[in-house]
């Protein structure tokens, strides 16, 4: 066998052994299961966290695999109307137009939506209308509001976030000539936001409560006197909340059925508290 | 020795089956760039009936939740960070290019190139890892006032200049390198420096492939998405001033990117993107078909004959001279025009604009009217007919000084808009019209320095430069190296993800990859070895051919984004495979496709003619001949190829995020219709998200550069061995 | 033009075009078996091009046409029914710059065997030791048949393609300028070998160098722009030739 022969050969022996081993990689008992069913799930980053509970506690006692992606809720609503997705994760209810394409909505926890602010800005609580003028470019100093002197650098979330629908709503509500200019700033999820005050001291922005833990130098603000806690969600008095749902074409059935269960069930609902969020059933002690 | 009659027995050539067998194959490659435009040329037209054309690409406001698709924003977005790019990219790229071919010492000039071609094989998420965690708030620190965030189309265009950095200095070196030796020989006998050879033989003997580099730059710029999307802050409006570098930006891959995630197939959203993917595909066009003609120009500048016109060649000399030379002359006025609109508009409204517009226009025309008549009157009879002829009829002082007065307004104009962000705009004249006074001096004082020194000072300057740039690489990798590699241990590599993917291990991650790797080879090896083999050996010049060998030019400069759009809308949705191993594997096998058919035709074509005579005038069949005598020769180069595009597969991030990747899994399944874990996505959505620590962030780019940087050094120790064994 | 016995190879009229330009004008030359016919003339004069359609090299040339017969033991090389590829193994070629493939000695010699059929491990052990042999090669490269061809020097290389013309037992050698690209001696080796094998083989060579045809052709043939001008016995040529411009040719008053 002549040296190209042989150089071809080691080659050839070589792509085979990754080509096996890789395969082998994969037939390894990983924790698969032939028989088990797999989910998929995409949408809010708000509630990507908990979801990554569920799976670390579901997948424990059950054959169902997650595979979990985040993208926003207006990805999770389009991924199940598309197809890519088992069940979308929202941080608001379904709007028309999802509703029309077939989707159904099964309300897991409530959330309240937090202003947070930059170490510097100096506030710790602002009227909604005060907020709502920031998001319009009407103020921009925070000196203007009682604060200490410095840029107000706004931050928003992408189009289709349903934490961005959230506060949206509630500003229109409170302030009619909200309209956000074209150039503030936009981030594309819950931990891009929390990166973006925590690295601006005179930042503004807003998530959802389940990711407050995540503060280290910013701040969450009270609004119109009411402070971002759990129990000002449950009285109704603090006015940005809304309600995290999955949601399915049609009504869930089958392995979907079982995890919503177990997730509205006693466990799934304390971890959902654990979160930082607000049960919508009765929690295990 | 018996006579042996020489009838043949089997009523067919085998060699004729082979090639046509081999064009069938080919033939898949033409099919495949014919699905890829059918599909966004068909998927678009929703949005061109429901919103129209004339609102798409002019419309300056883009909320799809309101139903509003304008793309001007986004248009102009890709062309300004495009600009800021190359404006980075030519003077740093064309300085090194100098530097390695003309300045370094032969010795060092392999390594200088290598250097160059790792830092083309850095995935772009990486590059985006490191303007997000290192450049943005470099740049915010910088310019406070200016920055409050720090993502910019200043970073956009930073990052993307360094990206486009290998690309302009590789083609560039090249042209330098095709100058004669003839050329330098002359210039030196006659008692020039090295430095003036260089700068005013060598380099104005190369600029056309200069321009084709910087042109091959423009297209690499364009077609990015992962860095751009992480450090551009994506807000989809035109700076305003224009030249407001300090503003935010969104390209068109950014967009598509972006809201690719949570579009719904089949709304006028989803149209829109697909519209976008359009105007991208057609840029990139331009820019192939741009260079190419400057390429073939320069070949047959250099004696190269390209014999073959071009089709556009072709067109062109079957009309009409008058109609040609006519059509010219109105392009050089429509041209003019849109010039001096676009500068005005900068500082004006469009009304005040199009008025300036059009009264340079006149001006302009008029001036050169006037003046021929003049030369008329002289006695001096000239009839051009054409603005290149135009052109030519300009005694060259006029010329001269024209180009003078140009390089003035153009400094002064340049300083003036940098300036103007900081300062107001007296203040900002000033310093324009400080700058060329300096300039004017400096020019002065030059001339009468001695040459020697001239080119010492040269020559520093480029070293500068040149270090310069290996000190970008450098860091880029040290900076990733030095966080990431603490936290990879055995637990890391093997162990898998936590808390939704922000912690724990990544071993997923790195068997998804390998499965993309595995999946996309084994689709675009036999496809693209055996094009290649076709192209190099069995293809005649034809416009089957040709037609074959342009749709590998349109594949090969297709963005990955668009890759991933298409992706997604075939494999994902229309074939229903869903999110899923194999729908990623055909789109990156798609995607390294093209390099693949190209290398391994340019590593057959090097092998001599002696050797397939050789072998023919024994009786082998060409198929014979091609698969044992000239294929095994070739090896070398082919496996080199097959191992760059792995490096490629495993960094790509676009192609795979809307058809293959998800962040989180628990167990790695078998079934190839289930999604994967990739090690440059995990990259991307922690850096993106701001989830868990940098180290992890660190230590998920480390592996990727490891694996991919691996494969570079493979692939030279590959190609090294077999060169040292095949000499010719 | 003279024709003594039953000839191996009989070219009738043939032309040739590259194209539109008309590379052999009606050219006829008879090849004898085991007899070495030598094709002499200037650069441009069509023998590279004559010689290579003989085993149909031209025929990779795009645009290549022939016309007339090229009769090969009675059959036509260019007849419809004809198999090209058991022509070219029947009559080989060796070209001006040698070109061993890039394996070892060995897999040079057993490539062509190997292709025709013949898979034995011993047969073809026998073909490399024989091939080589009569190529007279063999002492040189015996203890080295494993190692690579490119190694061995400009004349070594030659004699290797010979062999590896040889294994598959052809009847005719072409040989295109096979020593213009070596030294003297390997030169002067090579005429030798042509000398030998003739015996067994017939060998048609073309050589720009008329001292060359002159020391060991029995028959040489001028050609001049397409030509034939004159064929016949080489002592004829050489010593009285029948047409003027071959006598200038020879004496070397142009070429």
């Amino acid at each position: 066998m002549n040296e190209n022969t042989k150089l071809i050969l080691a080659v050839a022996v070589t792509a085979i052994v990754c080509i096996a081993g890789t395969y082998v990689a994969m037939t390894g008992s990983d924790g698969d299961d032939p028989s088990g069913t797999t989910l998929s799930v995409a949408g809010s980053t708000t509630v990507l966290p908990l979801m990554g509970l569920y799976q670390e506690n579901y997948e424990k006692y059950t054959n169902v695999t997650l595979e979990v992606s985040g993208g926003g809720s207006g990805a999770g609503a389009s991924a199940v109307i598309n197809g890519t997705a088992s069940f979308g994760m929202l941080s608001r209810d379904l709007k028309g137009g999802e509703i029309d394409s077939g989707l159904k909505a099964t309300v897991i926890a409530k959330d309240g939506v937090a202003v947070i602010v930059g170490a510097n800005a100096g506030v710790t609580d602002l009227t909604l209308e005060q907020i709502a003028k920031i998001f319009s470019g009407e103020i921009t100093n925070w000196a203007d509001i009682g604060g200490t002197s410095g840029a107000i650098a706004v931050n928003i979330r992408e189009d289709g976030s349903g934490t961005r629908d959230c506060f949206d709503t509630v500003m229109k509500g409170a302030y009619a000539a909200y309209d956000i200019p074209a150039d503030t700033n936009e981030v594309g999820s819950t931990g891009a936001m929390v990166t973006a005050v925590e690295g601006n001291p005179t930042a503004i922005g807003y998530i959802s409560f389940g990711a407050l833990g995540n503060l280290t130098t910013a701040t969450d603000i009270s609004v119109n006197g009411i402070a971002a806690t759990t129990d000002n969600v449950v009285s109704g008095d603090y006015e940005l909340q809304r309600n995290l749902i999955l949601a399915t074409m049609g009504d869930p059935s089958g392995p979907v059925l079982d995890f919503f269960n177990w997730i509205l069930g006693p466990q799934g609902q304390q971890l959902a508290v654990k979160s930082g969020f607000i049960a919508v059933k009765p929690v295990a002690v | 020795m018996e006579a042996e009659s020489i009838r043949t027995e089997s009523r067919f050539h085998s060699d004729t089956v082979t090639k046509y067998l081999l064009m069938g194959i080919a033939a898949v490659a033409v099919s495949i760039v014919f699905f890829i435009i059918l599909f966004i040329l068909g998927n678009s037209i929703g949005a061109m009936t429901d919103t129209g054309i004339r609102d798409l690409l002019t419309g300056s406001r883009w909320l799809p939740s309101k139903d509003l698709y304008g793309m001007l924003p986004i248009i102009t977005g890709t062309l300004l960070v495009t600009a800021g790019a190359i404006l980075f990219a030519v003077p740093i790229g064309v300085a090194a290019a100098i530097f390695i071919s003309e300045v370094a010492p032969p010795r060092f000039r392999s390594v200088l190139k290598s250097i160059s071609e790792v830092f083309a094989g850095i995935p772009s998420v990486i590059y985006g890892f490191f303007g997000l965690t290192v450049l943005v708030p470099l740049l915010r620190d910088t310019f406070p006032n200016h920055l409050l965030m720090g993502n910019s189309w200043l970073a956009g265009s930073i990052l993307l200049g360094i990206m486009a950095l290998p690309t302009i200095i590789s083609v560039s070196e090249d042209a330098l390198g095709a100058v004669p030796r003839s050329y330098r020989e002359a210039s030196m006998a006659m008692g020039a420096t090295k430095w003036e050879t260089t700068i005013k033989v060598v380099t104005p003997a190369a600029i056309s492939g200069i321009s084709a580099a910087v042109i091959l730059g423009m297209g690499r710029a364009i077609g990015e998405t992962m860095a751009v999307m992480m450090v551009c802050g994506n807000s989809a409006i035109i700076p305003d001033p224009i030249f407001d570098v300090f503003s935010r930006i969104r390209p068109i891959t950014a967009t598509i990117a972006l809201e690719m995630p949570y579009v719904v197939v089949g709304s006028t959203h989803y149209s829109a993107l697909f519209f976008l993917a359009l105007i991208l595909m057609i840029m990139v066009l331009a820019i192939s078909i741009a260079s190419k003609s400057i390429v073939n120009r320069t070949r047959k500048k250099f004696g190269e004959a390209e014999n073959r016109p071009s089709l556009v060649d072709l067109m062109i000399a079957k009309l009409p001279i008058r109609l040609v030379n006519g059509s010219k002359s109105a392009f050089a006025v429509a041209g003019l025009f849109l010039i001096s609109y676009l500068i005005a508009i900068a500082f004006l409204n469009p009304f005040w604009a199009a008025v300036i517009g059009i009264s340079v226009t006149v001006a302009v025309i008029a001036s050169s009217l006037l003046w021929l008549n003049s030369l008329k009157k002289k006695g001096i009879s000239v009839r051009p007919r054409s603005p290149s002829e135009f052109i030519d009829c300009i005694p060259i002082k006029t010329k001269d000084i024209f180009r003078r007065i140009l390089t003035y307004l153009l400094m002064i104009a340049f300083v003036y808009m940098g300036t103007s962000l900081f300062y107001d705009g007296t203040v900002a004249v000033m310093a324009g019209l400080a700058v060329a006074a300096v300039y004017a001096a400096l020019m002065l004082t030059f001339r009468g320095i001695d040459s020697r020194i001239i080119q010492k000072i040269a020559h520093t300057v480029l070293l500068v430069v040149m270090a310069f740039a290996i000190f970008l690489l450098v860091y880029i990798l040290a900076d990733i190296f030095i966080e990431g590699l603490p936290l990879i241990s055995w637990d890391f590599l093997t162990g898998y993800p936590k808390d939704a993917g922000r912690a724990g291990g990544i071993y997923p991650a790195i068997v998804g990859t390998l499965k993309l790797i595995v999946g996309s080879m084994a689709i675009a090896l036999p496809l693209g070895i055996v094009t290649g083999i076709f192209l190099a050996e069995y293809a005649k010049d034809t416009p089957f051919t040709r037609t074959v060998r342009n749709s590998i030019d349109i594949l090969n400069g297709t963005p990955s984004i668009v890759f991933g759009l298409f992706g997604m809308s075939a494999f994902v949705v229309y074939f229903g495979f869903g999110y899923s191993l194999i729908a990623g594997c055909i789109t990156l096998g798609l995607m390294v496709l093209p390099v693949i058919i190209r290398t391994t035709e340019e590593a057959l074509k090097a092998v001599p003619k002696e050797l397939r005579e050789g072998s023919m005038a024994m009786g082998a069949t060409k198929w014979e001949t091609t698969v044992k005598v000239v294929l095994p020769a070739a090896i070398g180069s082919v496996i080199t190829g097959v191992i760059l595009s792995i490096g490629r597969v495993a960094g790509e991030t676009a192609p795979i995020m809307f058809t293959a990747v998800i962040v989180y899994q628990r167990a790695i399944s078998h079934s190839i219709l289930d999604p994967v874990m990739a090690l440059p996505y995990q990259l991307f959505y922690l850096a993106t998200e701001g989830m868990g620590s940098s180290a992890m962030q660190s230590a998920v780019a480390t592996v990727l550069l490891i694996i991919v940087l691996s494969m570079f050094v493979l692939a030279s120790v590959v190609r090294h061995y077999f060169d040292k064994r095949i000499k010719w | 033009m003279v024709i003594i016995m039953k000839n191996i190879i009989d070219i009738q009229n043939v032309n040739l075009w590259y194209g539109d330009h008309q590379a052999l004008y009606d050219v006829s030359m008879p090849v004898q078996k085991n007899k070495v016919t030598a094709l002499i003339g200037p650069s441009g004069c069509g023998k590279s091009t004559l010689i290579r359609s003989i085993n149909r090299m031209n025929d990779l040339i795009d645009g290549c046409r022939v016309e007339g017969r090229m009769m090969f033991h009675g059959e036509d090389i260019y007849g419809p029914g004809t198999d090209v590829i058991k022509v070219r193994k029947k009559i080989g070629m060796i070209f001006q710059k040698p070109n061993p493939f890039p394996m070892s000695v060995r897999d040079n010699i057993t490539y062509g065997p190997k292709i025709h059929g013949i898979t034995d491990k011993d047969e073809l052990e026998g073909i490399v030791e024989k091939s080589l042999r009569e190529a007279a090669l063999w002492d040189e490269v015996k203890d080295r048949l494993d190692k690579s061809a490119m190694a061995l020097s400009g004349g070594q290389q030659q004699r290797l393609c010979i062999a590896r013309t040889l294994s598959v037992s052809p009847e005719v050698i072409l040989m295109d300028e096979p020593t213009s690209a070596l030294d003297p001696i390997a030169t002067s080796k090579i005429e030798d070998l042509i000398t030998e094998l003739v015996k067994e083989y017939t060998v048609v060579i073309v050589t720009h160098n008329m001292q060359q045809a002159a020391r060991i052709s029995d028959y040489t043939g001028f050609m001049y722009i397409g030509e034939m001008v004159e064929f016949d016995k080489t002592e004829k040529i050489f010593q009285s030739p029948s047409k003027e411009m071959t006598d200038r040719y020879i004496s070397g008053r142009f070429g």
